[in-house]
């Protein structure tokens, strides 16, 4: 068992091993007619704010506050195992007030993009090594000029050489569209082929009106075309390991921001 | 692999992720420029490079990166010669993401702040505060108030507010503003045990705000054997067994012996017909929960002990033998006017002197020749008016006196004297009742053929019962079951007791046999109707059905059972079936002997005690569920405040 | 646009060595004979040899128990003992705590959590101020005065073997040229005088000055031989007399060019395999073992039109011991696989003979597992092996491995460093990738570190305590040579802004001020590499090449 593995399965067991003391306490609990909310409730408070100070841990980068590897594994852990302590503490999947329904409701969003955003770090990055291309975000765009530039380049060496202008009215026709910027988004973030298959029938399409010279400029059209298509895998595979963040920290926030309200109205009026 | 040039250090330049803004013409998919954005956002990549001036000329100072010096040169001025209209830069995805992150708690924070700017009690601002709806009745009674109902905080300025974060609050005060118990709210089962269990609040097992239809009062046989020391894992395995004569503490108020009715009376021939079907003809358990009362006494025993009520009469008042007459007859005359035989001796002393007159006799010196005196009566007096009287029934010298007084003052103002003297011995509740619907006119007239020496002669017969005179008796015959006279009387009579240095022990407890007697009189009622003791040995008669007053925490409902058992398809005689599955008659009990004195508790059923076995036949493991709550209530004697009452009536007026 | 203040382009000897050097320095020094008997005229106008003394040059005095040098140290200078006696630590070795290995000046927790709001968002902020004066920026001045000391000499002397060095002696120069760690601990046994001479000086003069050059070479080569035949297994066990006897027969040989790098970069440019001049070839006859003292070489073997690489060899290896044990046993057998010098090696050749007198008679047979024999393992498996190398990523000792299986592109590991480095990312996330490893754009601190030379400030050093290299921008001039040499594109000039957030030129050229940055593990930052400790992935590893079995170590 390698050091991670071996870190996830101490986690695990750490991890039920507290949620099964936590759900006996509680089970106890009701039955000596005790308040298990305080101790869950503070408990899930804590893995709240734990799981929370992750986003603060990649702030301090530069002080050695234990390494994020481990942060992460006590995020995915904890975060899994907060949905557990959720129930056991709410004792309920949807609770009746208001705004703990909208606690719960954004507390829920919040689990569900959690796990999607994780299950997609797990498969994204094997999509990418498998285009065989390896590319900075932020780059894209200037990559992606700089390959419109070259293909526009070889149209134009194309009619220049051949007289002919049948290449350069299907790339303005059709294949510009194509090397304007990123394309076939949601289909390469889910992994189909719609960019390969529409850049073989667009080169069957125009091929038959070519002569020989005029098809090896075609050919080194497809070349970059392919480069592109690569990129554009990484431009939606990259793009959704960004985005789900967009959805899974305003959520945390905004689930803090309620928690913190929950405990204060919990002490105020029921402690 | 990416173009290997692209790695060279002098071909790219660090990225910068810690960057807010990216360069507008790249997020529109055009070539990016060089610089990028400015930190502060604005474009940074509207000229190339930044010219130098060496000496007198100006240098292109274009990067390495960028492609090195251009062509051109700066123009004259100084400026680059590769001018760009400025883009809009753009956050990164980071810089937004961070954005929406502060927005998002920026937006709870001020949603919640918002609605707390709202009135006290607006539904808006309760919504961010209250945690779910309440079961339907508190629902409805905290409508008017509000949280403040319950939450005292709930009203405080801010400060204060917050700071009941840090107080601890007991809900049972609010709770008992309206529900009432037989007993501390804060203790166990509001009983007083022997042993001092803990502290209880409300909120250990009712907890609200879990929605209008939610069940704030179920618990778990577990949450039950929290307190109890001798834990019950489940009813049929070790629940303790029930008591002897379970489910019984006492005897029945009304003395019916269930042997001798089921095995004797109904099945005699002279009866049949009039017999019940079974159990359920006298038992209407439909709806029954615990206690089971017997249907009236019009429905069940009047069939056959009707008929005899009438016949039950209570002797008030007889004239009793004197020793001699004391009665001043002209005053009796003068009250009454002359009796029939007076009328008719004087009609024939009047002929006679007509007669003699007539023929010329000489008329006597008339007088009314007075009669040698011999009482009529050759009774005792009757124990109820010699006590009234304060003689002694049998003690002629004693009662003579009082009693020819008492029978001239009836014969001058009817019933009001009888009224006053039980005014005098009974106190005012009964006496009232005592003598309800007796005659003056009625007493008047017994009162003067008794003055006249004479047997009183009803002018009819007496059918409907009541207040009587018969020859030398004054009698109150019940009018039917229930009577208000006779239960008066019986009052009376166990209430009544000799003062202390009096020395007329005999003539109450003679008083007192008369009007209690089961054989003969109005006393039969108690031949049914069993005289109980309490502690301080108060005697009164169990007019009415008694449920029992033991096992407060326990319930049981016969309705439930009622359709399973069916009863009233089972024969009454049916050992096996119906009712005779729990309550079996025991043939051999002394159900009677119980009746022959006072203690209630001291008895023996009619019925053999059931036993646990017979409930866990069905009640048991993976069977009929057998939890605590099933048959036993938490609470003594539950129950509301008036003034929530009141405050309902309240609402509803409005 | 920003306006753009101005200070001198820094030229080389601008931060001299020892600030203190005086002209009565310099006349002493010149009467030593070491230097009387230099021709002064055979150095260059531009870098005449009383320039080299006073710049790259400086006194130093130690007291009784100085510690001058610590055996594992990395240093970039020579000392040549002006009066008073030292002594050299043989065996054992002194204790760590006795030496008094002391940490870098790291910043302690606060001082990290400063940079949370000390950080600038405006790229690659300098304090100008710090350049104009430059004694103050001499690193050396401070490192000068936290020396450490042996306490009780005496003891040392009676619980360790040493041997004395006196005046005249030269030491040193094994590390500072051949950019390797010190070997021996050398300590002041009374009031001496020592002139430390930094690398480039040393280079300089060896290079002018025959004398100079013999001496260098000469007990260059004594000193690697000895002290590298004393750390080998196979003479350990020998007497000091059997030592001096193998020493003597050993030869001392080294292969490639000292630059290798830049034949290796023009080749790669030019899209071929750069020259690896052939050591040892397969079907040849051995004629003695050779030991790596330096550099690596590759062990090879033919396979098809091509050769396959088993694995290289580093420092320490050997190549050839199968073979000879075989001719000892009697069976001639011809060398099974090449060994060829990637980039500059090192080596020791110990003679047959000598090998069957002393090793195989009296210690035995010691390798069980012959470098043929991985010739057995797949093709495939050894792919990363031959890509490494082919990438001269062996060299590195704490190159940037990322797994892009694990790599979710976060950059958390570019902001982390930024974090560390005033706000200025000190690599790029992208670089070589094989499969689904990825060797980032980040300094490899290199076994080998070519950018060290051709520095003229030697502003580029090792770091004494870690051994990591590291830049000095105080007394980098922006040149270039650096980033150039490079064969891994790892150093990245960058243009300056003061602290105003200008951009800073110089004021006679106008250019901009140029600093060479690289990675520089987090040297002066609690808890090492930043990186590393920001992954949440695992994905990211500071790797030494040679120990990674993914790249062949065969641990």
């Amino acid at each position: 068992m390698n050091a991670i593995a071996t870190r996830y399965t101490l986690l695990w067991v750490g991890a039920v091993a507290g949620l099964v003391i936590l759900g006996v306490y509680t089970h106890l609990a009701n039955l000596q007619l005790e308040r298990s909310e305080f101790i869950t409730g503070y408990s899930l408070f804590a893995l709240m704010i734990a799981l929370a100070l992750f986003n603060a841990r990649k702030k301090l980068a530069m002080v050695p506050l234990i390494r994020s590897a481990y942060w992460l594994a006590i995020h995915v852990v904890g975060g899994a195992a907060s949905v557990v302590l959720f129930f056991i503490h709410t004792g309920s999947i949807w609770p009746s007030g208001g705004y703990e329904q909208a606690l719960a409701l954004l507390f829920y969003l919040v689990s569900v993009s959690g796990i999607i955003g994780y299950a997609m770090q797990r498969i994204n990055p094997r999509r990418l090594v498998q285009t065989d291309l390896e590319i900075i975000y932020e780059r894209i765009p200037a990559e992606l000029s700089e390959i419109r530039e070259k293909a526009e380049a070889v149209i134009l060496a194309c009619t220049q050489e051949t007289g002919s202008d049948t290449l350069a009215r299907h790339y303005m026709e059709t294949l510009s569209w194509y090397f304007r910027r990123p394309r076939f988004i949601y289909n390469n973030a889910f992994g189909g082929k719609a960019a390969e298959h529409w850049l073989r029938l667009q080169y069957r399409t125009v091929s038959r009106y070519l002569n020989d010279n005029e098809r090896e400029y075609l050919d080194h059209i497809n070349d970059l075309a392919e480069m592109k298509a690569k990129i554009d895998i990484h431009y939606a595979c990259q793009g959704m390991m960004k985005g789900w963040l967009l959805v899974h920290l305003p959520l945390a926030a905004a689930v803090l921001g309620l928690m913190f309200w929950h405990v204060i109205v919990v002490n105020v009026y029921a402690l | 692999m990416m173009d290997p040039e692209k790695f060279k250090h002098d071909s790219s330049r660090y990225e910068r992720p810690t960057n807010r803004f990216r360069c507008g013409r790249g997020a529109e998919w055009g070539k990016p420029c060089e610089f990028g954005p400015e930190t502060t956002g604005r474009c940074g990549g509207m000229n190339e490079c930044r010219p130098a001036k060496v000496g007198d000329r100006w240098e292109c100072r274009r990067s390495a990166i960028a492609g090195g010096p251009c062509e051109n040169g700066p123009d004259a001025d100084g400026s680059c010669c590769n001018k760009h209209p400025p883009c809009q830069p753009r956050r990164t995805i980071r810089s937004i993401r961070g954005l929406l992150a502060i927005s998002a708690f920026a937006i709870v924070v001020g949603v919640i702040a918002l609605m707390l700017t709202l009135d006290s009690g607006d539904a808006a601002r309760d919504s961010i505060i209250q945690p779910g709806s309440l079961t339907g009745g508190h629902d409805n009674f905290t409508s008017a108030e509000g949280c403040i109902s319950c939450h005292s905080a709930h009203n405080e300025d801010a400060g204060d507010w917050f700071l009941a974060a840090f107080t601890e609050e007991d809900m049972t005060d609010q709770c008992v503003d309206c529900h009432t118990f037989g007993g501390d709210p804060r203790h166990a089962h509001n009983a007083n045990f022997a042993s001092e269990g803990p502290t209880t609040q409300c909120v250990m097992c009712h907890t609200e705000h879990k929605g209008e239809d939610a069940d704030i009062k179920s618990m778990s046989d577990a949450q039950c054997n929290a307190c109890h020391e001798n834990s019950i894992d489940s009813f049929s395995s070790n629940h303790p067994a029930f008591g002897a004569n379970f489910p019984h503490d006492r005897r029945t108020s009304v003395q019916f012996n269930h042997t001798s009715h089921l095995s004797k009376y109904f099945v005699d021939k002279r009866y049949q017909e009039k017999a019940p079907e079974n159990c359920t003809s006298c038992h209407s358990v439909d709806t029954a929960a615990k206690a089971v009362a017997p249907a009236s006494f019009e429905e069940t025993c009047a069939t056959c002990h009707n008929p005899a009520i009438r016949e039950r009469e209570l002797l008030v008042l007889r004239l009793p033998e004197f020793e001699e007459d004391l009665i001043d007859r002209e005053a009796v005359s003068e009250a009454c006017g002359p009796t029939m035989e007076r009328w008719e001796l004087l009609q024939e002393q009047i002929t006679e002197i007509t007669d003699a007159i007539e023929a010329g006799d000489e008329v006597e010196n008339f007088e009314v020749e007075e009669e040698e005196y011999e009482a009529v009566s050759l009774e005792e007096a009757d124990p109820i008016s010699a006590y009234l009287l304060g003689a002694v029934a049998d003690d002629m010298e004693s009662y003579t006196e009082p009693m020819q007084e008492f029978i001239m003052r009836l014969v001058e103002e009817g019933s009001a004297p009888l009224a006053e003297l039980v005014d005098e011995k009974a106190n005012q509740e009964v006496s009232a009742a005592m003598l309800s619907g007796l005659n003056s006119e009625l007493v008047k007239r017994v009162a003067c053929a008794w003055a006249a020496n004479l047997e009183y002669e009803a002018p009819t017969e007496n059918e409907l019962g009541g207040w009587h005179g018969e020859a030398l008796e004054l009698r109150y015959a019940p009018t039917g079951h229930d009577d208000n006279v006779v239960k008066a009387w019986m009052a009376f009579a166990l209430a009544s007791a000799a003062e202390e240095d009096a020395g007329d022990a005999d003539v109450v407890e003679a008083m007192q046999n008369v009007i209690l007697d089961r054989r003969e009189g109005a006393g039969a009622c108690t031949k049914c109707h069993a005289i109980s003791e309490d502690e301080v040995g108060a005697r009164t008669v169990e007019w009415r059905y008694q449920p029992s007053d033991a096992r407060p925490f326990t319930t049981y409902s016969h309705g439930a059972h009622i359709t399973l058992l069916n009863p009233e398809g089972v024969n009454l005689m049916d050992p096996e079936d119906g009712c005779n599955t729990c309550h079996k008659i025991n043939e051999e009990a002394a159900y009677q002997e119980a009746f022959d004195q006072g203690d209630p508790h001291t008895f023996e059923s009619n019925f053999y005690a059931i036993q646990k076995k017979t409930c866990a036949q069905c009640h048991s493991e993976g069977q009929v569920q057998q939890d605590c709550q099933l048959c036993h209530v938490y609470h003594a004697d539950p129950g509301f405040d008036l003034r929530m009452v009141e405050n309902e009536d309240a609402e509803s007026v409005d | 646009m920003a306006s753009v203040s101005m200070i001198t382009r820094p030229q080389r000897w601008d931060a001299p060595f020892g600030p203190e050097m005086t002209d009565a320095d310099i006349h002493r020094l010149t009467a030593l004979p070491e230097f009387a008997s230099i021709d002064a005229d055979s150095f260059p106008k531009h870098t005449p040899l009383d320039g080299i003394l006073r710049n790259d040059t400086r006194i130093v005095r130690y007291s009784p128990g100085d510690i001058v040098v610590r055996e594992g140290d990395y240093g970039n200078s020579a000392f040549l003992v002006v009066s008073g006696n030292l002594r050299v630590v043989i065996a054992p070795a002194l204790p760590r705590n006795l030496i008094g290995r002391q940490l870098s000046e790291r910043k302690n927790i606060f001082q990290a959590l400063a940079q949370l709001w000390t950080n600038r968002t405006v790229p690659e902020v300098r304090d100008t101020s710090r350049y104009g004066n430059q004694s103050v920026r001499s690193n050396n001045q401070s490192e000068a005065d936290a020396r450490v000391f042996l306490q009780d000499i005496p003891a040392v002397l009676d619980e360790h073997q040493t041997a004395q060095l006196g005046p005249s002696t030269l030491f040193g120069e094994l590390a500072a040229l051949g950019r390797v760690p010190r070997t021996a601990t050398i300590f002041a046994e009374e009031e001496a005088e020592l002139l430390e001479i930094r690398w480039q000086g040393l280079r300089e003069l060896r290079k002018y000055d025959p004398t100079w050059r013999k001496t260098i070479d000469d007990r260059y080569r004594e000193n690697a031989l000895k002290v590298h035949l004393k750390s080998s297994s196979y003479f350990s066990g020998l007497s000091e007399e059997e030592l001096n006897e193998v020493a003597d027969a050993t030869l001392f040989e080294s292969h490639g060019s000292f630059e290798w790098h830049v034949s290796y970069k023009r080749m790669r440019d030019q899209g071929k395999a750069d020259k690896e001049p052939i050591i040892a070839r397969e079907g040849e006859y051995p004629d003695g073992l050779l030991m790596i003292r330096a550099g690596f070489a590759r062990v090879s073997i033919k396979m098809g039109n091509g050769e396959r690489t088993l694995t290289y060899l580093g420092a320490g290896d050997t190549f050839g011991y199968d073979e000879l044990w075989a001719g000892h046993q009697g069976n001639d057998i011809s060398l099974q696989t090449s060994l060829k010098a990637v980039g500059y090696v090192d080596l020791l050749r110990v003679p047959a003979p000598i090998l069957g007198k002393y090793v195989f008679n009296k210690a035995g047979h010691h390798v069980t597992s012959p470098l043929h024999q991985l010739a057995s393992h797949a093709v495939a498996q050894d792919a990363p092996l031959e890509w490494a190398v082919e990438q001269r990523f062996v060299n590195g000792t704490q190159a940037m491995l990322i797994d892009l299986n694990r790599c979710v592109r976060c950059d958390d590991c570019v902001r982390a460093c930024a974090s560390t480095h005033g706000g200025n990312p000190r690599f790029i996330r992208h670089g070589r990738t094989f499969d689904h490893w990825m060797v980032a754009n980040a300094c490899m601190h290199c076994a080998d570190p070519v950018c060290m030379i051709g520095c003229p400030t030697g502003a580029v050093h090792r770091s004494l305590e870690t051994g990591a290299v590291v830049i000095n921008d105080d007394t980098c001039i922006g040149c270039g040579t650096c980033a150039n040499s490079c064969p891994y594109n790892n150093i990245r000039l960058v243009e300056i802004n003061d602290v105003a957030g200008k951009m800073v030129r110089d004021p006679d050229s106008q250019k901009p001020i140029m600093k060479a940055t690289k990675c520089d593990l987090c040297e002066t930052n609690p808890g090492g590499p930043s990186c590393v400790r920001a992954c949440p992935h695992d994905a990211l590893q500071r790797v030494t090449f040679q120990d990674d079995e993914t790249f062949g170590a065969t641990s």
